[in-house]
């Protein structure tokens, strides 16, 4: 198996805990889908 | 005041960042908050990172919690390795090319966990579903094109369509869950990485809509192409 899993695994962990810190969190957010095609020209 | 999502993907970019600095500060990192490295740096890594710190935008700000953070190792073109975890739902899925296998870990951040072979250890080999008569159909809800719904319409017998976020979508397919996932509408490489490395090693495919060949990476322009996911 290879040797950076068991790393991953914890690196993993604490991003998802920065993450759920400002999930769980009261937010109300007005989210716009941008369904305009994507600019291939940058 | 910084709004929730960008919040949220920075700091977790910066645990991603600090931790993957730790484990070898020699293997770049390529991640949607950090894009601009240009072609001509990047062309000749023979071995990168590949990062989306939160992918599933809508499905955070929706609160559904099928987001994800996405860790992908690539060498050559090609995933060697790939984790991704759902914090909400508390899920983390690895795969290892070659004879790694992939696997999934339920109530990943309760369970203790010593070293990789214990991870492997505690986890379940995936696929962990069978196959089964009907055909499953992984769609994203905000991207059924034409094209999709045309590809199910090729299919034979009875076919169901499941939907779920970000790259868990990957991880269906992985799980057995579902058969296909056709993805035609635009992702970017830290998009795919991941989920292809545990698609891969749980014995699926991932495969270009335009020659049909395997899914590669580090090219100088980082939109994928369409895909198709298979089980099989």
């Amino acid at each position: 198996m290879n040797k950076y899993l068991y790393d991953l695994f914890d690196i993993c962990l604490n991003a998802g805990k920065e993450i759920m810190d400002i999930y769980n969190q009261d937010f109300d957010v007005e989210f716009k889908v941008d369904d305009s095609p994507v600019d291939r020209s940058r | 005041m910084i709004p929730p999502l960008t919040a949220a993907d920075k700091r977790a970019h910066i645990a991603i960042a600090k931790g993957l600095e730790n484990i070898d500060p020699t293997i770049p990192v390529l991640s949607e908050e950090v894009r601009q490295i240009p072609y001509a740096e990047r062309k000749d890594w023979e071995q990168y990172w590949l990062v989306d710190p939160l992918d599933g935008t809508k499905e955070f700000i929706k609160k559904n919690g099928e987001f994800t953070v996405n860790i992908a190792l690539i060498k050559g073109s090609y995933p060697e390795l790939g984790v991704i975890y759902a914090p909400a739902l508390d899920t983390f899925y690895f795969g290892v090319n070659g004879k790694g296998g992939a696997y999934k870990l339920n109530h990943a951040s309760k369970v203790t966990i010593t070293s990789t072979e214990d991870l492997v250890k505690q986890s379940v080999r995936l696929p962990e579903v069978d196959e089964t008569k009907t055909t499953h159909v992984v769609a994203s809800r905000s991207h059924m094109s034409k094209e999709t719904k045309d590809f199910i319409h090729t299919l034979d017998g009875e076919v169901k369509v499941i939907s779920t976020g970000s790259s868990l979508k990957f991880c269906l397919v992985a799980e057995g869950k579902a058969d296909y996932y056709p993805r035609y509408a635009p992702t970017m490489e830290w998009d795919t990485g991941a989920g292809q490395a545990i698609v891969e090693a749980a014995g699926g495919m991932v495969i270009r809509y335009d020659d049909k060949e395997r899914f590669y990476y580090n090219r100088e322009d980082l939109l994928n192409g369409w895909f198709l996911v298979s089980r099989k």
